[in-house]
């Protein structure tokens, strides 16, 4: 009797491991994941897939921004090929907006960004783009020409695979005409972590607010710095308004306009 | 209905934050049980340690050549930043100055952001080597963190450190987190009668539950810090955390405890000082030695390339506030050298004011003796 309730717990144990493990690795049809026929004798060390807070457990703090944007899933892929090591990212987030703002701090000196699609910055080791809802990196750890053509190739094997809207910038941003060299540098915030990020400097004036949308582009253009600043309700922008008004409003903020 | 503003002066812009400042009422912050930590009696090792505000940085223009580290470089920048430190002759009298044969050492690295921005493997190695010359047997070293899965990946294992036990608070057996009885491993390893108490809290799902270890308003201290080891030798990677920095404090207050995911938000700056006045932590850290040969000015805590950059230097110090205000220094120079950020913001120090406040050393730069080094 001992021994068949023991090979029971046994079998229960099992399940709930089985169970677990199917949750703890509950793969992603919709992801383009990579594979060896996308990429001829390429070797998979690792695929992994985190979900919501669970992204804590792939880069600890570094998750918090994601979160703050809106954080959906990853998919992590470590990958051998042609003699090099990438990692391969595909993170989802709630939408498109979430992606281009993850896209938009995280890239920065691009030697090309106007090939492939419309969110793209192809940098040494690394190339970074906003597909529709996924921010996707693509790193390797060599460097150099050829890995980082690889690279590139790698990318084009993930944009077969996705179908994706991609993000529309706000009609208040097109309005300003901003040259394509200058949309490069657009930074979009909707939280005190992106501002921590890449304004530091305007956080005090925007951390207690939790609804409106900062684009701004990280250069100034003749001297002066531009952007716009979008909030979601009358309140918040009554409350900024009333705050930074006198003194500051009229020399900041020459236009000040309802969202059409 | 949606409004919008449109600025584009920028001189007056930087105005904002100190007029909003003073005009809005920011949250309170969560009570914390900090002050059972300072009621606890100091001993001789408490921070900031033996050379309170005296901080050793190493620069070796020749420690990292073609992308790689160089071993023997490492291990000459720590030597001389041993002895620029303590003013000893010899190597093994800097080093017995913190540690003793009989200690169990643990290495505190950080491998968080994978291999390509970990604690180097070189300098955790040549740290070991000169631990071995000054008589402390490999059996009495740990390197550790938070995630066991994490040191492997970044190539914190057997076959690097021979002898060495490699381990996390957070760690699977036999492929899984769970033991038999679906509890998790990492229950094992944390040590419920020490803690750091916020009143906040967030609920995890399960598969975020594993690297939390625990939901709730306690965050308890792991056993590698409580039980395993007698001394911490801190390593960190000089990093960028947003516009402040993740380095000595960061590295052992949240590499420490568990149930972090609810601290981040609200109590960053006082989890990265407080945590650190508890005395698993506060009575056992005796040297920090920042692993600055690689590392990146943004992007972090996470590993993004555009922002790596060969620092090629080495600081050292006993107490972790200065050594953090020394790194943080040359981490911010160089995000506004890069246009990354403007000026720098006071917010990204505060944790230094807060550890300061908390007697874990010195925050201003102007009292702290930094000594450069250059080796050519």
């Amino acid at each position: 009797m001992i021994s068949y309730m023991s090979k029971f717990r046994r079998l229960i144990f099992a399940l709930i491991i089985l169970l677990f493990g199917n949750l703890y690795s509950q793969v992603d049809t919709d992801f383009p994941k990579l594979n060896d026929i996308d990429l001829h004798g390429a070797k998979f060390i690792q695929e992994k897939y985190f979900d919501g807070g669970g992204l804590w457990g792939h880069i600890n703090g570094g998750a918090d921004l994601y979160l703050e944007y809106g954080f959906d899933k990853l998919l992590f892929q470590e990958i051998q090929w042609q003699g090099n090591s990438f990692r391969v990212e595909f993170y989802r987030m709630i939408d498109a907006e979430a992606a281009f703002g993850i896209y938009s701090i995280n890239h920065y000196k691009c030697n090309k960004q106007d090939t492939l699609t419309k969110f793209i910055c192809i940098a040494p080791y690394q190339v970074q783009s906003a597909l529709g809802s996924y921010y996707i990196s693509i790193a390797n750890d060599k460097g150099g020409k050829i890995a980082d053509s690889l690279n590139v190739e790698i990318f084009t094997k993930v944009l077969s695979k996705l179908n994706e809207k991609l993000f529309e910038l706000p009609f208040e941003i097109v309005e300003q005409n901003y040259s394509p060299s200058e949309l490069s540098k657009l930074k979009f915030v909707k939280g005190v972590l992106g501002l921590q990020n890449i304004f530091p400097e305007w956080i005090g004036a925007l951390e207690n607010y939790d609804y409106y949308k900062l684009f701004a582009l990280s250069i100034d253009i003749e001297g002066k710095k531009n952007g716009v600043i979008i909030f979601d309700n009358s309140l918040d922008y009554d409350s900024f308004i009333k705050i930074n008004k006198d003194d500051i409003l009229t020399k900041l903020y020459p236009l000040v306009t309802e969202s059409k | 209905m949606k409004k919008l503003l449109v600025f584009s002066l920028s001189i007056a812009m930087l105005l904002i934050p100190i007029i909003s400042m003073a005009q809005s009422t920011p949250d309170p912050k969560p009570a914390t049980n900090i002050l059972d930590a300072i009621k606890i009696p100091r001993n001789e090792n408490s921070m900031p340690g033996k050379y309170p505000a005296k901080v050793v940085q190493i620069d070796n223009d020749k420690s990292v050549i073609d992308k790689k580290i160089v071993y023997d470089a490492a291990y000459e920048m720590i030597s001389k930043g041993m002895l620029e430190l303590t003013g000893k002759n010899s190597l093994k009298e800097a080093w017995l100055e913190f540690i003793s044969p009989k200690d169990r050492i643990g290495l505190k690295v950080n491998p968080v952001a994978g291999p390509t921005l970990t604690t180097s493997i070189e300098v955790t190695q040549a740290i070991v080597k000169q631990l071995e010359e000054t008589g402390i047997p490999r059996s009495n070293i740990i390197i550790w963190d938070r995630r066991e899965e994490q040191l492997f990946e970044a190539g914190f294992t057997k076959e690097a450190f021979p002898g060495i036990k490699i381990i996390g608070t957070e760690r699977p057996e036999n492929g899984s987190m769970y033991d038999e009885s679906g509890k998790l491993y990492g229950l094992r390893m944390i040590d419920t009668t020490q803690y750091y108490w916020a009143d906040c809290e967030e609920k995890y799902d399960s598969a975020t539950i594993p690297y939390m270890v625990n939901e709730g308003k306690y965050s308890y201290f792991s056993k590698i810090v409580t039980e395993m080891v007698d001394k911490i030798i801190n390593v960190p990677i000089l990093k960028n955390a947003g516009s402040s920095v993740t380095l000595c404090l960061k590295n052992l207050a949240y590499g420490s405890i568990t149930n972090t995911g609810r601290l981040h938000k609200q109590l960053w700056a006082e989890t990265v000082a407080e945590v650190n006045a508890f005395p698993p932590l506060r009575d056992k850290v005796v040297l920090n030695i920042v692993d600055g040969l690689k590392g990146c000015f943004q992007g972090g805590p996470g590993a993004n390339p555009q922002f790596f950059v060969d620092w090629k230097t080495i600081i050292i110090g006993t107490d972790p506030v200065a050594v953090d205000r020394v790194g943080y220094d040359i981490v911010i120079k160089k995000r506004i050298e890069e246009g990354i950020q403007k000026e720098d913001s006071p917010r990204g120090r505060s944790f230094l004011n807060l550890a300061q406040d908390l007697k874990l050393g010195e925050a201003d730069l102007e009292k702290i003796e930094l000594k450069k080094v250059e080796i050519k």
